[in-house]
């Protein structure tokens, strides 16, 4: 089966002063479609420098990432942009919502990046919306929506564009339980029905419990796969 | 992206953060309105004084009439030298003076006996001089034409300096002395009386009441050479005193008769007593000038000297004139073959001021001219030896004499482009070696206007340093505010180019509301400020200049209600540019920001 991401000998090393701190070593995996994989290690392990190299917002200091066939090394800034934009949808920690934006807007982010008229990107996000639940929402703020409301927006934003892969970042970090599993449920949810691969990193075994496949990071390397 | 998606983002980011978007609107709002309402008012503070102060007379103040200076060091000023006498050299050495547009020699044509009977009703004027001007020197004193035009009336620039009328006062007496000694012990403010200055010869003058308006456009004619009218009395000079003695209309008679007769030896003296009459229309008048000079178009003079001349060559009877009476009896202008002087003068025929044939001979007129009767000949040409010499070869007989002279005088009329360089053009003369003492007040005000001048670069240079600085540190700060906003777009795929698109739109877009705003602020503030400017203006004046100038006329408010259209454009178009310019600042700024820093930021 052909691998939707596939990441070799991947290695970052951080410069402080005079210090070199090991961020990533040597990591090597890779991951179906509609496959799912939880990343869990402690905080400082290296889980979010590792889902920031995958999603090309940040250059390896060794090894190699492929997404879809393309190595992302290999292309400018402006490609993995591009890249990005279309193959990867992205749910941070922390929501990451626009203040300015209503949610229905924000959903339609990526949308704009790609110059997608206006109309037709208006009527995706509201399909994600009513999707993830939030048909009644759609023109309130990210102020006056509640953690887990905001969460799920943000769920509907990383798949505006039809990505191949969603990043998570802890997305349940800052939720309750009941929450947090909501939110879950969604995400396996979707990956099932629109054939889409997910990738999160969470510190959380019971999270991870979740997921088919789990990878643990100690220290910048794999300890079980 | 789509531009007009940039244009949706910063729109919305504004109406979500409107008081943080304030900090760079409200700065540029006040700095454009307040750089309209200075630069407004101090142009018009500028229009209002030129309207007050200068006047009419600002142009007329773009002309430096430069006299020559006699030279202390040399044992005095020579009048017989003609060293003394600026040269086209001159000229064109003044005309490579910054600013300098135009620079002419002021000389007055060798012509006796110009007079117009019908200027001004039952009054011959004589003209003392005239004098001839180029069509740039022209634009100074008229915005007519000044072009000669064959067949046509001859344009003209009278001077109201020669609006003088001479008449006869005898007293009732049939003689008449002046005693110099009891009016020099005198009461000095007494013999400063012009009534009292008048009276020491019973030839007085009064000026002639005239109507510029009326004259503007007014064509009449003036007859230049014939024989002016015999002078109606004798003078007879002792020690301290003048005898004047009336003469019997035989006795006039008489010397009229001599005259002819004189003449008629070798002129057809009817056709040289007629002179050349020529039809002039007026098109300015001076009324402000120093000079005595009547302005005729130059083109004009040539012809005009050369018809004269050919006048008396055509007078002229077969008999061969004896030398030795040219220069004695008869009397004419002289030619070496270099220089004209006129027999107006002893020095040039620039310098002629009171020995117009027509006028009043002056007091102290070599006795043997009176004994030896001698008599002006129009047109008459004497040519002298090339060497110096003084010694008369015979008549001069090339009608194109004036054409071919060297023409010097001792003033040179000098165009400036604009009264504010007027100090500049005047160093720049003094440090060439023309002694100029600018005692022209306008000056003052002059260098009032440059400092208004340069209140209003200030106030530019003071806007861009400014609106650099707002742009600057609000941008900035925004940016540094904005990290996670920047890391959201550029995790869904924004390029780098796309957030420096945002962010300079964005400052684009507060600048150019603040600029809307600013100018209609300016606008307002430009209006509301005009009817306080104004009263502070007239104070202002009343309280300095109108103390000592009667120049100053009152000006109207809506004056200040004037806005200056100029700035505001340049104001404008420096905004555009420097806040495409510096918005790269922030805007760079922005678009390197690390998607993955801006992530973690939290």
């Amino acid at each position: 089966m052909k691998k939707i991401i596939k990441v070799t000998n991947l290695t970052k090393i951080y410069k402080d002063g005079n210090d070199k701190v090991i961020a990533l070593d040597n990591v090597s995996f890779s991951l179906g479609h509609a496959e799912d994989l939880a990343i869990v290690g402690p905080s400082g392990s290296g889980k979010t420098t590792l889902l920031e190299l995958m999603a090309g917002l940040n250059r390896p200091t060794s090894g190699k990432v492929t997404i879809d066939g393309k190595d992302i090394n290999k292309l400018s800034d402006n490609q993995v942009s591009q890249l990005r934009n279309k193959k990867i949808g992205f749910v941070f920690q922390m929501m990451h919502l626009q203040d300015y934006f209503t949610a229905l807007e924000n959903v339609t982010i990526p949308l704009i990046a790609c110059s997608k008229d206006r109309k037709k990107s208006l009527k995706k996000a509201k399909e994600l919306l009513t999707m993830v639940g939030l048909a009644h929402r759609m023109q309130h703020h990210p102020k006056q929506l509640s953690g887990g409301e905001m969460q799920r927006v943000a769920i509907a934003r990383a798949l505006a564009n039809d990505p191949k892969i969603v990043m998570a970042d802890e997305p349940t970090g800052t939720l309750d339980k009941e929450n947090a599993h909501k939110v879950l449920d969604m995400l396996f949810d979707i990956s099932k029905k629109r054939g889409v691969s997910v990738i999160m990193v969470t510190h959380d075994i019971s999270i991870a419990e979740k997921f088919k496949n789990k990878m643990e990071l100690k220290h910048g390397k794999v300890e079980n796969n | 992206m789509k531009i007009f998606d940039t244009f949706r983002i910063n729109a919305k980011k504004l109406k979500y953060r409107t008081s943080k978007a304030l900090f760079l609107i409200i700065p540029i709002v006040l700095l454009v309105a307040l750089s309209i309402i200075i630069s407004s008012q101090v142009k018009n503070f500028q229009i209002a004084m030129d309207e007050s102060i200068f006047g009419e007379i600002e142009e007329e103040s773009t002309v430096i009439e430069l006299e020559y200076q006699m030279d202390m060091s040399q044992g005095g000023f020579n009048p017989f030298s003609e060293d003394n006498q600026y040269t086209e050299a001159d000229i064109e050495t003044i005309k490579l003076v910054n600013n300098v547009v135009d620079a002419s020699m002021n000389y007055s044509l060798p012509i006796s006996n110009i007079v117009s009977n019908d200027l001004f009703d039952d009054i011959s004027l004589s003209f003392r001089e005239i004098n001839t001007l180029n069509t740039t020197m022209a634009s100074i004193y008229t915005s007519e034409g000044f072009d000669y035009t064959e067949g046509k009336s001859i344009p003209i620039i009278l001077n109201a300096n020669t609006f003088i009328e001479t008449y006869e006062d005898w007293e009732g007496e049939d003689t008449l002395e002046v005693d110099f000694k009891s009016r020099r012990e005198m009461d000095p403010a007494e013999r400063e009386n012009p009534e009292d200055m008048r009276s020491n010869s019973p030839t007085k003058t009064r000026a002639i009441d005239y109507d510029k308006a009326d004259l503007i456009g007014k064509e009449f004619t003036i007859s230049f050479g014939g024989f002016s009218d015999i002078q109606t009395f004798d003078t007879e000079r002792s020690e301290g005193s003048v005898l004047y003695t009336k003469l019997t209309d035989d006795e006039i008679q008489e010397k009229e008769d001599a005259r002819t007769e004189a003449v008629s030896e070798y002129w057809d003296y009817e056709k040289l007593k007629e002179g050349i009459t020529y039809t002039f229309k007026i098109v300015g008048v001076l009324e402000s000038s120093n000079s005595q000079s009547t302005y005729i178009p130059e083109e004009f003079a040539q012809k005009l000297m050369s018809e004269y001349i050919s006048l008396q060559l055509d007078a002229q009877n077969d008999t061969e004139i004896d030398t030795d009476l040219l220069n004695s009896t008869y009397l004419g202008s002289t030619y070496d073959l270099t220089e004209l002087v006129s027999s107006n003068s002893n020095f040039g025929f620039g310098r002629g001021r009171n020995a117009g044939p027509g006028g009043p001979r002056p007091m102290d007129m070599d006795e043997s001219s009176e004994t030896n009767e001698s008599y002006d000949i129009p047109g008459l040409i004497i040519e002298l030896a090339e060497d110096g010499s003084e010694e008369v070869i015979g008549i001069y007989k090339d009608t194109n004499v004036f054409e071919d002279c060297v023409k010097t005088g001792n003033m040179i009329n000098i165009k400036i482009n604009s009264i504010y360089n007027r100090n500049q053009v005047v160093d720049d003369l003094n440090s060439l070696g023309y002694a100029y003492q600018d005692t022209n007040d306008l000056e003052v005000f002059a260098s009032i206007q440059e400092t208004l001048d340069k209140i209003s670069v200030g106030v530019v240079v003071a806007f861009i340093l400014l609106t650099i600085a707002v742009i600057i540190l609000t941008m900035s700060k925004f940016v540094s505010e904005s990290t996670n906003e920047i890391g959201i777009f550029r995790a869904v795929g924004f390029t780098k180019k796309n957030i420096l698109t945002i962010f300079l739109t964005q400052s684009l877009l507060y600048t150019a509301i603040g600029y809307l705003f600013g100018l209609l602020l300016g606008v307002i503030g430009n209006l509301l400020s005009s009817s306080f400017v104004s009263k502070w203006f007239d104070n202002l004046i009343a309280s300095t200049i109108k103390e000592t100038f009667n120049v100053v006329s009152s000006v109207d408010q809506s004056i200040f209600q004037n806005f200056d259209i100029d700035s505001i454009a340049i104001l404008s178009s420096i905004l555009v540019i420097i806040t495409l310019i510096i918005s790269f600042i922030p805007a760079i700024k922005a678009s390197n920001v690390s998607p993955v820093e801006a992530i973690k930021n939290e």
